[in-house]
């Protein structure tokens, strides 16, 4: 197979940061290139080099074995180079030909040629074995739907690469399993495909070869079939990292018992379980499933008329989420950037938002004192950043999602509801947030983990309830004994 | 992530570019004209700002939480009013006061409820009440102005103390005053941090809606404070009063550098943006230029002001 992309000693230094160190990077066309590494790593930068995002300080770029300069995304385009990312980059008011032929429309006599490019999208459709409305109004579809778009619009445009960014990160598996289907077809076209993301199952489903980035240098390249999960985790962190045992610290004591919640999708039949002091109970289901509903609905995020709580023994109705915080509770939602940080305000300030009251003296904020107590956290929970002035939106994904949950500490949240904890974050973090929410158990907080990560849920969580539909379809203690297998059973209604 | 300390010549001037502007302005205007840098001209300059300056404190708090207010022209208008209808009627002088400011808060408290718990959007909402408001003005004083008003009714507006005009004292008093309230007080810190990203202080348990409402109900108070200044000042109210002051505001606050996607900005720099807009509008009469050219000045240094701020943010980015 000949290269169709090769990106030969690529580096690139912002003032004072070196975000790639002479990477090569090559991709065969019809292969499927995963490109792995922690955030920070520099696939980003790798990515937006592609695309004509950022300009290399060094280094060349060969498509199809001729040395091109790509200055501007417009030249990425011509190149035949296209990125999916991870926010769609589709226009919800117009229809799925519209969007594909943007900026491309073809007119016949002075006309667009609407029946024609209606065809033309069918016909890719069709190929890909997809069935899709080529008249359907982009907005009304869901996620998945609207990747399949992007993919079309790439593909009649005669794209030579694609890139894909955590393409799966809001699908469901059977989406997943349709997505491959649809990636599979691509290669036989013979796009070139690089492929980033952070689950390990499906890189191994769906990859030809990996390439491994840690600190902006490029580490190993393998067929991904020669290496191991266990060896490209250390590749990846560059420390060993060692498999624990997960310890259950759950007590008898139920802190809270939820009964008959609705949710959005489900308001007459309702949701009930009972966590546990000291316990992790995972919450999984596929998307759609209504974990996230179930989680702001019991918290009064989204007003659903009467409902109730019992904390710790005492009924109370669910009013507003500011009450249900008064009562300990915090939800940890799964967008951090959208609705868990304030970004462009500092870590300090992110951190001491919700406890406000505990850091005011009189009328005014103690400075001092609020830092001092944002600080402990910051320590305590290894938040990686130059200074506790430093804005939340230059942190990582993890270092984010630790100052979200130190946020709750500094609250004394005794019952913290996490959303997809680790979505987004790397590999070497996730075990870090995975050992916080221990940690956490250890100290007697109750938590609910929402997963759609199934191994997540089984690595993390020490009693499991399954979602489908809006109800809770299965209740699974003794995890250590699950396979994945039988939870997806579950999730999908064949046992 | 820069982690460059010393500043080049271009950082300097996006950082710094509107002090810059304006010290450079007033040298030339000290130039042009000998009575520009005379203590009075400069004591003048700042009685002319006063009232609007207080009105962009409030201004700049509602563009923190990410909103707008363009309604506070009008209201200032309409405050005018009905201290006229006060007065005229016998009240006394602190009573007048009390109306001109409660009427400010009566319309802020109106407008904070639709914006924070009707959740309509800003722009709309206020608009809505700058109508309202005009109407309201028309209706009461039946179109006509006032400018009966008992003596001791401008006192406020024009006498001094230790030769300093009454108004400035109370605009400083009130910026500085409002500045410990925005960066130092829980609501400001509320407010700053609404603007930065709604969603996630209201997952962090606060009440949004109270807040957003806390900021529109000030600046409403706040404009009641200015509009009743403006009329005492001038010892004169009409219902055609306030046109475009509320635009005068949000020049005074972009120019200091307050974003309008809130979150980011400083209720101090809005002095000086308030202020460098006076200093033009004297500057350029005082050198005899025309009141239409007055305007497309005051249009650029706004649009310049936007631009080196909105180059400052794509760098850091």
């Amino acid at each position: 197979m000949a290269n169709v992309l090769e990106m030969k000693g690529i580096s690139k230094i912002f003032p004072g940061v070196v975000a790639l160190d002479n990477v090569d990077f090559d991709l065969r066309s019809g292969e499927v290139h995963v490109l792995l590494g922690e955030n920070g790593a520099g696939k980003s930068t790798l990515i937006k080099i592609l695309a004509g995002a950022y300009v290399p300080t060094k280094g060349t770029i060969l498509i199809d074995g001729e040395e091109q300069i790509i200055k501007k995304p417009k030249d990425a385009l011509e190149l035949g180079v296209r990125i999916i990312y991870q926010e769609l980059m589709v226009n919800d008011y117009i229809s799925v030909t519209e969007n594909i032929f943007q900026g491309r429309e073809q007119k016949k006599m002075g006309l667009i040629d609407w029946k024609g490019m209606h065809k033309q999208t069918e016909q890719v459709l069709e190929e890909l074995n997809y069935d899709l409305n080529p008249k359907a109004l982009v907005g009304t579809l869901g996620i998945a739907k609207k990747q399949i778009v992007e993919i079309v619009k790439a593909v009649s445009a005669n794209c030579k690469i694609i890139v894909f960014d955590e393409p799966t990160a809001s699908l469901s598996p059977k989406e997943i399993e349709t997505l491959f289907t649809i990636i599979r077809k691509l290669k036989a076209r013979g796009i070139g495909i690089v492929y980033i993301s952070h689950r390990m199952p499906e890189l191994y489903e769906i990859g030809d070869r990996v390439t491994v980035l840690r600190d902006g240098k490029k580490i190993e390249t393998h067929d991904i079939a020669d290496v191991t999960p266990e060896d490209l985790v250390t590749m990846v962190s560059g420390k060993k990292v060692e498999e624990r045992d997960k310890e259950c610290f759950a007590t008898e004591e139920v802190v809270l018992k939820v009964e008959n919640m609705p949710t959005v999708l489900n308001k007459d039949e309702g949701i009930s379980f009972e966590l546990h002091k000291g316990e992790i109970l995972g919450i999984t289901g596929l998307v759609g499933a209504g974990k996230t509903e179930l989680a702001r609905s019991m918290c009064g995020i989204d007003n659903l008329g009467p409902r109730r709580l019992t904390i710790h023994g005492k009924t109370v109705p669910v009013k507003s989420y500011t009450e249900t915080v008064r009562n300990g509770i915090a939800y940890l939602s799964e967008d951090r950037r959208g609705e868990g940080l304030v970004l462009i305000r500092s870590i300090v300030d992110n951190i001491s938002l919700p406890s406000m009251e505990k850091v005011t003296t009189g009328l005014l904020i103690d400075r001092k004192k609020e830092e001092s107590a944002a600080e402990e956290y910051i320590d305590r929970l290894h938040v990686r950043a130059p200074s506790g002035r430093a804005l939340a939106m230059n942190l990582s994904g993890g270092n984010q999602q630790k100052v979200v949950i130190a946020k709750w500490l500094m609250r004394d949240a005794d019952i913290l509801i996490f959303d997809e904890p680790t979505r987004g974050i790397d590999v070497g973090a996730k075990e870090e947030i995975y050992r916080i929410m221990f940690d956490l158990a250890r100290e007697g907080k109750a938590i609910i983990m929402i997963s759609s990560d199934i191994d997540e849920i089984i690595r993390a969580a020490d009693r499991i309830v399954v979602l489908k539909d809006g109800k809770k379809c299965a209740e699974l203690a003794d995890v250590q004994n699950l396979t994945k297998d039988a939870i997806l059973n579950y999730s999908f209604g064949v046992s | 992530m820069s982690k460059r300390k010393n500043l080049s010549i271009q950082d300097i001037i996006l950082s710094y570019g509107i002090y810059i502007a304006f010290a450079i302005i007033c040298v030339v205007f000290a130039v042009l004209s000998p009575n520009f840098f005379m203590p009075s001209n400069i004591h003048n300059i700042l009685i002319q700002t006063a009232a609007i300056g207080i009105v962009a404190i409030g201004q700049t708090l509602v563009i923190l939480t990410g909103g707008i207010d363009i309604s506070v022209g009008r209201l200032m208008g309409l405050c005018g009013i009905m201290i006229g209808v006060a007065a005229t009627k016998g009240v006394g002088l602190i009573g007048v006061l009390i109306i001109g400011v409660l009427c400010g808060l009566v319309i802020g408290v109106i407008n904070g409820f639709l914006i924070g718990y009707v959740r309509i959007p800003a722009f709309i909402a206020t608009l809505g009440t700058q109508g309202c408001c005009y109407g309201l003005a028309l209706i009461i004083s039946q179109g006509m102005p006032f400018s009966s008003f008992p003596d001791h009714f401008g006192w406020l507006g024009n006498s001094t103390v230790g030769g300093v005009s009454v108004l400035v004292i109370i605009a400083v008093i009130l910026y500085i005053g409002f500045w410990i309230f925005s960066t130092r007080s829980r609501t400001g810190r509320y407010i700053y941090s609404i603007g930065g990203n709604c969603e996630a202080v209201r997952l962090s348990g606060i009440n949004t809606a109270k807040y957003e409402m806390i900021a529109y109900t000030l600046c409403g108070l706040l404009a009641g404070i200015g509009g009743t200044l403006m009329a005492s000042r001038l010892e004169f109210a009409s219902p055609a009063a306030g046109e475009n002051y509320e635009m005068e505001t949000i020049a005074a606050v972009v120019i200091g550098g307050t974003m309008m996607t809130g979150g980011s900005g400083s209720i101090l720099k809005t002095s000086i943006g308030a202020i460098l807009l006076y200093v033009l509008k004297n500057g350029l009469t005082l050198n005899n230029v025309s009141p239409y050219w007055q305007k497309i000045v005051t249009g650029a240094i706004i649009i310049l002001a936007v631009t080196l701020d909105t180059m400052k943010h794509k760098k850091k980015v």
